[in-house]
């Protein structure tokens, strides 16, 4: 059976009730280094009117970017934008999940497919004042839902809590440390250096929210002129300390010109956020997860080189040339 | 020999650009085949430098363990960084057996093993008070100037390649 007709089936007996139900426009989209992206269009008949939806198929490829069950789970990605879906963020409605991917063939989800365009890892210098502006309000607004929203209350205890003082820093060192002892390629020093560093340093936290993961330009679509129509790449969120997400967003690596995304001066914006979050930015966490993130980064990016030599998709093979920069961050950052 | 490697992968390259991309209408196998070509053109211009740039890698690395070694004044140090001082000292002193000296795939083996062990030495040396412990330090010190190095050499490397993400 073609995908198509795996779509079909799968939809069909989602939908019980359903009456003419057809796949259309199925494709490939391109990037997708993590997952397998597809977009198509679903239309059927029901209670004698025409349904018509736009999705998008995240499905696990044969080899992951992140090893798939260690890091990530469909279900997790699924239930967390789901338990998100009424709040006022422009996230796309989680439609559809084959969580052991017996209909599919790998674990996949379907969700809407949003308006909008990708945008970059940075965006570029020149780009216009205005539009800078109403980007990084925006993407600063959404951290602050993300980050003050009641999370126990949306049930997303299943993510995992931490427990008091240094568990949530320690947790996601650990966690990266056991994907690098178990994925990497090759030994890297410099890495061992910084997880050795990660566990002498793990902060204590004073509040625990709904961390995003991977929260940066590159992960959002936007329309002109300067509106974010989707955030996206729920894949790694969990339970932990803001200063997370507000360390990974200023990283370097996905500065443009020095700028947070290619937008914001990093001062001005923790500044912003201090100020629309209500929570103070502790300089010293943020140095902690931008010194995590930099390793989350290569170890991501070196359980792709094994995973390319292990017979997966061309793309992470490049994106193994991504590791020195990464390594020269954390050399610089830990005066090494 | 000819056709040797840069040969082969030149008209691998070739065929590609000129062959096989024109006529792909779907999107998706495009974006691959682009990928296909960026490796292959960092293969061409990388193919005839491994064994050496290994070698290289070796001799710095090497020199780098023969430094630490050196260091005696353990006194204080803690015992992860102890074992993973002795493992460098035993490793400082030994030579590469014959066929990492014309092979690059047992060379890049020798050289991860000696990695590995200056892996354990930083990981160890990130829980030490080095406030307290000049020789330590020191070695410290030589191993981030030989990680410096390295990162220069493996930037160098990829300078072709490197993406954006």
């Amino acid at each position: 059976m073609n995908l198509a007709d795996q779509l079909k089936a799968f939809i069909a007996e989602q939908l019980a009730g359903a009456e003419d139900l057809a796949i259309a426009n199925l494709a490939r989209m391109s990037g997708g280094a993590s997952r397998e992206t597809w977009t198509f269009d679903v239309s059927w008949r029901e209670n004698g009117r025409t349904v018509e939806r736009g999705c998008v198929l995240r499905r696990d490829p044969v080899l992951s970017l992140l090893e798939a069950g260690l890091t990530t789970d469909r279900s997790f990605e699924f239930r967390t934008v789901k338990a998100l879906e009424d709040l006022p963020l422009p996230l796309p409605r989680m439609y559809w999940l084959d969580a052991e991917g017996k209909a599919l063939g790998r674990p996949s989800l379907i969700m809407e497919r949003m308006a909008g365009q990708p945008s970059p890892p940075a965006f570029p210098p020149g780009m216009d004042a205005a539009f800078r502006e109403k980007i990084a309000g925006q993407f600063i607004e959404i951290l602050r839902q993300v980050h003050s929203l009641d999370w126990r209350a949306r049930g997303l205890d299943f993510l995992g809590v931490p427990g008091p003082g240094r568990d949530a820093a320690l947790r996601q060192a650990r966690l990266w440390k056991d994907v690098y002892d178990r994925r990497r390629p090759e030994p890297l020093p410099v890495i061992a250096a910084a997880l050795g560093w990660l566990e002498a340093h793990a902060p204590e936290t004073d509040r625990i929210t709904l961390v995003h993961g991977d929260f940066r330009t590159g992960n959002f679509l936007f329309e002109d002129p300067g509106l974010i129509t989707a955030m996206l790449d729920w894949e790694l969120a969990h339970l932990g300390d803001p200063m997370e997400d507000v360390g990974w967003a200023s990283m370097k690596f996905w500065s443009g010109s020095g700028l947070v995304g290619g937008l914001i001066e990093p001062e001005d914006f923790f500044r912003r956020y201090e100020q629309v979050a209500g929570i103070p930015v502790d300089r010293d966490r943020v140095f902690f997860y931008q010194v995590l993130g930099n390793v989350k980064m290569a170890v991501i990016a070196l359980s792709g080189v094994r995973a390319f030599a292990e017979g997966a998709d061309l793309l992470l093979g490049l994106v193994g040339f991504l590791v020195p920069r990464l390594c020269e961050d954390i050399a610089d950052q830990l005066g090494l | 020999m000819r056709p040797d490697v840069g040969d082969i992968l030149g008209q691998i390259q070739r065929g590609l650009m000129e062959e096989v991309m024109p006529e792909i209408t779907n999107p998706h196998v495009m974006e691959r085949v682009a990928y296909m070509l960026m490796m292959l053109d960092h293969c061409m211009k990388r193919w005839d430098r491994v064994y050496p740039a290994l070698r290289e890698d070796h001799e710095d690395l090497q020199e780098t363990l023969k430094t630490i070694a050196a260091e005696r004044d353990w006194g204080g140090a803690g015992p992860d960084t102890v074992t993973a001082l002795r493992e460098i000292a035993c490793l400082a002193g030994e030579a590469l057996p014959p066929e990492a000296l014309t092979s690059s795939v047992p060379l890049r083996e020798e050289n991860d093993r000696r990695k590995e062990s200056l892996s354990r030495l930083l990981h160890a040396l990130a829980s030490e008070d080095l406030g307290k412990q000049e020789p330590l330090r020191r070695v410290r010190a030589q191993a981030g100037a030989y990680l410096r190095r390295q990162i220069a050499r493996d930037r160098k490397w990829v300078q072709a390649g490197e993406i954006v993400w």
